[in-house]
Formats: structure tokens, sequence, C-alpha cells
């Protein structure tokens, strides 16, 4: 196996990807016109507002990581831990972020992507062709690992000294954390392909083990808080020294868990740096060298499954299947093209409806294990509040703002996309039909999550009168404004259905700009109604929503003019 | 009929032109080959007849609708074939030809027929319920003209569409033509297989660097060469530059 191979391959997938592209607002497609210094200007300060909303928004997330982190550090010199117990707590996090995604992508990346039948038939090994897919998936999956480690490493150089452990150890944290995850999580991958055998069995198996694992991740994490509960006396509560023996003695039982985080966290260390360090390169090595191994041994056969029996197997199934020729409006066969889209790729349906099930699993666990009651109750407190209601409405739209499956919608046409250009059908069209899959996948979810989260914390069901026409304005605004970002510039070269979302910077702007949107809403009504009253914080709501629905209604028509007709 | 009337386009401002100044005439009824190397302008011209490109400057009519005023309208009276038959991979192939259908309108009795009688000719009728995923290039193909033909256009272009093609299979798709033709449709199409622009075309324009080089009959092109033995290749190979560099090559 020759790593300059490996290395020629990853090079070869990415050529032609340009960091200044993704930050660039315009049309690939368009031809490059001279333009005037105003157009110039107006163009580079949308480019600006949109990186200035997406930066703020993260950085928002970035600085709620950063505050538990601080929390955590300060916990574990309480405990007599030392340092680096934010880094155990960040590894272990983003090791399982890069899991769950690269589980959710995987076979994408490793089996599917459009390069895959000229690699296999140019003379590399099995084992370079899959250490370069790996490496691309790591590539793919190094964003989610650093938005969760750099604050903890912020964070650990704020509230302990310097050190030139410090310096090898956060390199280390940041280049060698994501190798072990991702290498498990290509296992995974590569054994659910192996059980779901040909055609869509493959995708049925990793949608029961994606809810599978986010019903462990939930039992896990409520196992502890009962344990917590169930453990921790009102005696230890009160009096500092007992909670803080408690907590010493259940952190310690906690890290015995997470050796890999600890050799990871001890690297910073100076006292332990030297052995932790190589413990962690060699184990992360190890582990990607094992997988590369592993997934080389059986990757002819998978591929090749992908390849063609795929293929058989959907002929052998439809042969006697008598066609239909049942008409439907043109709205409804653009909408349903959407949908045949989305689920032509695993990497599709994780990432837009996958997205939209996980809080109704997550309360269905809750449920399960009669946690509902307590968080009810734990959140008694808050609910005396007149805005609480405008809370739960807020992280419920938070919850839906926060998708790609507008603002990737044209890339995620591909090729096909300039055909579109070739129907007869008016640019609005195509946006109704998109506004159609849009509200379906995020707007029913958010009248269910209404629905449960009026029951759940007891609020009146009259809420529901101003929390359903709220999301479904904001619903909408978000669809256009996905859909004008979409459009202006489509990333339709891609090689890999995951490129189509993860790697398009159109889903990153729309996310940041719905955020940022967020923020002025509830901030202006928080102000409004702390110094004015309720009515003037409504108004100002309804206000901003008309505005956000003109302008982008706007702003989508123009784009939809340019881009299909 | 497809008239257009100085149309010129570029990629980028300053660069080179795609296609310089075009001007032609296809009326109705008549088989149009459309010749030239690659790179020649070929597809540029046909994405700006359907509609995937503008013209920077000219104009293009289809029975008598200008494609800048009326692009919707220009683009019912038109039939499509791309030269890569990219379709959507997950959808059967009766799901996208229901697809195309519903989009231009067709009833559901008319395009029960149509399909029928389409999938019968290019004998793919026991293949409709397949995902396209599962479809050889040459079965995308055949599929591609289908729908092309599936709201019974005015107008039928085609880039390249005997690439990929079985000799059954593309005999058939020359019969296709030959009868859309009679039934007074306009058949636009660009080749590089000089044997079937010969064998079909009534007229055929050569196109070299994006401009149109020649343009007429066959027998009137042949005729242009005034030698014994003259065909469509030579003169085809003479007019693109390219037969000195061929014959100093062999």
């Amino acid at each position: 196996m020759k790593v300059s191979n490996i290395f020629l391959v990853i090079r070869a997938f990415f050529s032609g990807v340009k960091l200044k592209d993704f930050f660039s607002i315009g049309s690939n497609d368009q031809k490059k016109k001279k333009r005037s210094i105003a157009v110039k200007a107006g163009k580079g300060l949308v480019a600006v507002l949109l990186w200035l909303c997406m930066i703020i928004g993260f950085g928002s997330f970035m600085m709620m990581f950063g505050f538990t982190f601080y929390s955590v550090e300060s916990l574990g010199h309480l405990t007599g831990h030392g340092a680096g117990l934010s880094v155990v707590l960040a590894t272990f996090a983003s090791s399982l972020m890069v899991f769950i995604f690269g589980f959710m992508t995987g076979t994408d990346v490793l089996y599917k992507g459009k390069d895959i039948a000229l690699l296999r038939s140019l003379p590399l090994t099995e084992g370079e062709v899959i250490s370069s897919r790996i490496l691309i998936l790591l590539v793919y999956l190094i964003p989610i690992h650093l938005a969760i480690v750099i604050p903890a490493l912020v964070v650990l150089f704020i509230v302990n000294p310097f050190s030139l452990a410090s310096i090898t150890g956060s390199l280390i944290v940041l280049l060698i954390t994501p190798l072990v995850p991702a290498a498990l999580s290509c296992i995974l991958t590569m054994t659910t392909c192996r059980v779901g055998g040909r055609g869509p069995g493959k995708l049925v198996v990793q949608m029961v083990v994606f809810c599978a694992m986010l019903v462990l991740l939930s039992l896990f994490q409520v196992g502890g808080m009962q344990y917590f509960s169930a453990n921790l006396s009102m005696e230890d509560i009160s009096n500092m020294g007992g909670l803080i023996a408690f907590l010493s003695v259940n952190v310690d039982k906690v890290l015995r868990f997470v050796p890999t985080c600890l050799w990871l966290a001890g690297s910073l260390v100076p006292s332990s740096a030297l052995l932790d360090s190589v413990l962690s390169i060699v184990f992360g090595f190890a582990v990607f060298a094992l997988t590369s191994w592993l997934l080389s041994v059986s990757y002819v056969n998978l591929a090749s499954s992908f390849e063609a029996g795929d293929a058989r197997s959907r002929k052998s199934k439809t042969k006697n299947v008598q066609p239909e020729y049942r008409r439907r409006s043109v709205m409804t066969a653009l909408a349903l093209r959407d949908w045949d889209i989305i689920r032509g790729s695993s990497s599709f349906l994780f990432e837009l409806i996958g997205e939209s099930v996980v809080p109704l699993l997550l309360m269905t666990v809750y449920g399960i294990m009669g946690l509902l009651d307590d968080i009810s109750m734990g959140v008694g407190m808050l609910s005396q509040f007149d805005f609480f209601p405008l809370i739960v409405c807020a992280v419920l739209l938070l919850m839906q703002g926060v998708d790609m499956i507008s603002s990737t919608s044209a890339s995620r046409e591909g090729k096909t996309f300039p055909l579109n250009r070739v129907y007869p059908v008016d640019g609005m069209v195509y946006v109704k039909a998109k506004l159609v899959v849009h509200l379906i996948a995020t707007a029913v979810p958010y009248v269910i999550y209404c629905v449960m989260a009026l029951a759940l914390f007891r609020m009146s069901i009259w809420h529901i009168a101003w929390m359903l026409p709220l999301g479904f304005a904001f619903s909408v605004a978000m669809c256009f404004e996905g859909l004008a970002i979409d459009f202006n510039k489509p990333f339709l070269t891609w090689k890999n259905p995951q490129q189509a979302v993860k790697q398009n910077a159109n889903g990153l702007k729309s996310m940041g700009l719905a955020l940022f949107q967020l923020l002025i809403l509830g901030g202006g009504f928080y102000l409004l109604d702390r110094f004015i009253g309720l009515l003037a914080g409504a108004g100002w709501i309804a206000a901003c929503l008309a505005v956000m629905l003109i302008v982008s209604w706007h702003f989508v028509s123009k784009a939809a003019e340019a881009a299909y007709n | 009929m497809i008239k257009i009337t100085g149309v010129s386009k570029s990629y980028s401002e300053g660069a080179k032109p795609a296609v310089s100044n075009l001007s032609l005439t296809v009326e109705s009824g008549q088989i149009f080959g459309f010749l030239g190397p690659n790179g020649a302008g070929k597809s540029t011209t046909i994405k700006m007849i359907v509609g995937i490109l503008r013209q920077d400057s000219g104009t293009i009519e289809v029975n008598g609708i200008d494609n800048m005023k009326n692009p919707v309208g220009i683009k019912k009276l038109i039939g499509f074939v791309p030269d890569e038959p990219n379709l959507y991979e997950k959808m059967t192939a009766i799901r996208y030809l229901n697809f195309i259908a519903d989009i231009y309108g067709v009833s559901e009795g008319v395009r029960k027929e149509r399909i029928e009688r389409y999938s019968k000719l290019f004998e793919i009728d026991g293949n409709l319920g397949d995902e396209l995923s599962s479809f050889s290039h040459g079965m995308k193909q055949k599929i591609a003209v289908i729908a092309a033909c599936i709201h019974d256009p005015e107008v039928i272009i085609l880039d390249e569409p005997m690439v990929g093609l079985d000799p059954r299979s593309s005999f058939i798709m020359k019969d296709l033509l030959s009868k859309l033709a009679k039934e007074n449709k306009t058949v636009f199409f660009s080749t590089h297989v000089m044997e079937v622009a010969e064998k079909i075309c009534d007229r055929v324009g050569i196109i070299n660097h994006g401009e149109l080089v020649a343009e007429g009959s066959v027998a009137e092109l042949k005729a242009r060469q005034g030698e014994a033995g003259a065909s469509l290749e030579k003169l085809f190979l003479e007019l693109t530059d390219s037969s000195d560099v061929l014959s100093e090559s062999l």
C-alpha cells in the first residue's frame, strides 16, 4: 500500500474545491460579466452579512460549549482531577458526534461516490482506495470535531498555566481524536451494508441502527440522570464538601469508561504528556490501520454490490408490476421528484429527514423512562414567567430553522438541474413545489412538537393559536431564504451526494441566517416586552415576520426567474 | 419551424465566442443535421434553442415564438434529448415518463398510448418498472427519447442521439425521426456520424469554431466539392480544417 497513492486520490477528489467559492455569492453557471463597482460592492456586502450571521449563529453555539467546558474544568480542579477534565468531555462528545455523523454519511462516501468506478479500474489496491475514502470521510467530519473541541482547548488555556505540553497536546487532540470514531463508524457502515444485503435492505438496516443509536444514547443519558437523582441525597446537596466528594467518586467511575479520552487529555498535562501522547497516537493509527484492513477485505464485494447488485434486485422485484399512468399536477409532480431525489441517497435522508424525527425519538425515550413528568416539574419554576411559552416556541423554531432542506434543494439535483430550464414551467412553480416539501419536512414535525410541548409543560392549549401561525410564517420565510441562497449559487458538480449537503456553503449560510433572525426576533421581543409591554413585543414579531416574508419572497422570485427561465 | 438569426454566445467576457453570429432556418417537416467537430458550438446552439442557455445577442424563434419573450411558450413546443441522459436515478422508468407527462400536462389516456407505443418500438416495455439506476446508457437514451416524444412536440431536438444505441436501436431511431418529419414535425439533431446525416437529413449545417461554414442539402454540399466521389465526410474534413492534419498523421 503506497501512502502517496492515497494522498493522490484524496487530492484528486477535492480538486476544484476552492475556499473562495465557499465564501462568494453568485452563480457558478452565470457568465462572468464585468459588473459595476456598485453591484460588486452590493454582492460583497450581502456575502459579508451572510457570513456575519453564520459566525454569530455558530459562535453563540461555541460560546455555550465554552461555558459548559469552563464549569467542567473548574469541577475538575475542585474534585482533584486537575487540568483537562473539559478536554475529556470535549473529546468524548466530539467522538460521539463524529461516530454518528460518520455513520450517517459513511455509505455514500465509502461505496457510492461517482468516482469509485473509475478508482476501481485504476491500478490501486483495495487498501489504498478504502484508506483514501476513510480519510475523505474524516475531512467532512473535521468541522464538527473542531466546533466541539476548540472551545474546550480555549478554556484549558484560560484556566491552566501555559506549557509546551499544552501546545503539543492540543495538536494531538485536534488531529488524532476523530481518527478512532471515524474508523469505528466505517466499520459499522460496512457491517450494516453486509447485513442489509442487496437492494433497499441496506438503507432500512441503517435507519434502524441509526434510531437504535439515538435511543441508546438517550437511555445512557437518562440512566445517568436517574443514577444521580437516586444516589445524591439532600444532605450531599446542602453540604459542599459532601457534594464534591460525591462528584469526585462518580467522575472517577465515568472516566474509567473513556480511557482514550483520558489519554488525549493527559497529553496536555506536562506530568503525563509523553506517555499519553504516544498512547493516543499509536492507538489512533492502529485503529485506523486495522479498519482500513478490515474494510479492504470486503471492499470489492460491497462496491460491486452497490454497482450492480442493487440493480439486479430491483429488476427482479418489479418484473410483473403493471405500469401506472396516473396524472398529477405540475406542482405535485415536482414535489414528488424532490422526494425521489432525497430518498435516492442515504446522506440526504439522514441529513434532512432524520434530523426532523430526532426530537420525537428523544421524547419517546423520555416517555418510556418516565422522565417526562420530571422534566415537566423541572421547568415548573421557569413556566411561571410570562415569556415561558415564547422560550418553548423559540426552541421549536430553532429546531425547525436549523435545517438544509431548502438551502440545498437545487444543489441536490446535481447535473440534472439544468434540465429544469427545458421544461415549460415558470420558476415560481418550482418554488411552490419546494415549499410544499419544506413544509412537510419541517412544519408538520413543528405542529407535532408544539402539541407535545403544550401537553408536557401543561401550558394552555390556546397558545397553539399564535404558535402555529408563527411557526408557519417562520418556516415559509426560511424556505424562501434557503431557496434564494441555493438558486443563486447551486453546487451541482458534486461527485458524492454528501458533498451536496455537507460541503455546501449554502446550507451553512441559511442556518446562520436562521439563527441570526431568531436572535433578532427573540431579543427584540424580550426588550419590548420588558420595557413597553407584551403587545409591543408581539407587534415586533409580527412586523419582523412580515418583513422577512416580503423580502425573502422578493429574493426567491428573482433567483427562481434567473435559475429556471 | 426553427429560425435562428444572428445568434452569438460566449461563456465569459472577452473570450472567443462559442457561437458567433449564427443564422439558420429549419422548416417544418425537415430533418436538419447539425455537424461539427468537438467544441465547435453544436451543444451550445442546441442548449440555447431549448432554453438551458440564453444567447448574448440575436433571436431564436420556434414556430414564430421568441425564446426571450415567451420562454415557457416555446418550451411547450419542443421535445429535447440531451447528449448525456442524466435522469433521476431513483425513479423507475415509468415514474420518470409520468413525471415528464405531468410537466407537459399530457392526459392519462394519451400518455398511456404513447408510452406503450414508444416503449414497444424501442423494445423497453418490459423494463418500465425498473429503476433508472439499473439502466445502461443506451436504455437511458431510449427513455430520454420517449420522454421527448411524450407530449407530441412540434419540434424535436436531439444532441448526439445515436451515441450508446445498438445498431438495431439506431435503425429504429432513424426510422422514428423520418416518421416525425413526415408528420410535419421539425427535427434538429447533432451528430458525428456522417452516414446518418447523409441518409436521413433533408439539410445539414456544418459548424466550426462557432461559425456556420456550410449549409444546404447533402446533394448541394456534395455538388459544392465539384469532384467525382465527393462525400459529406470529405467536405466536413475540408471545412473543419482537419483533412491535412489527418493525412499527415496517417
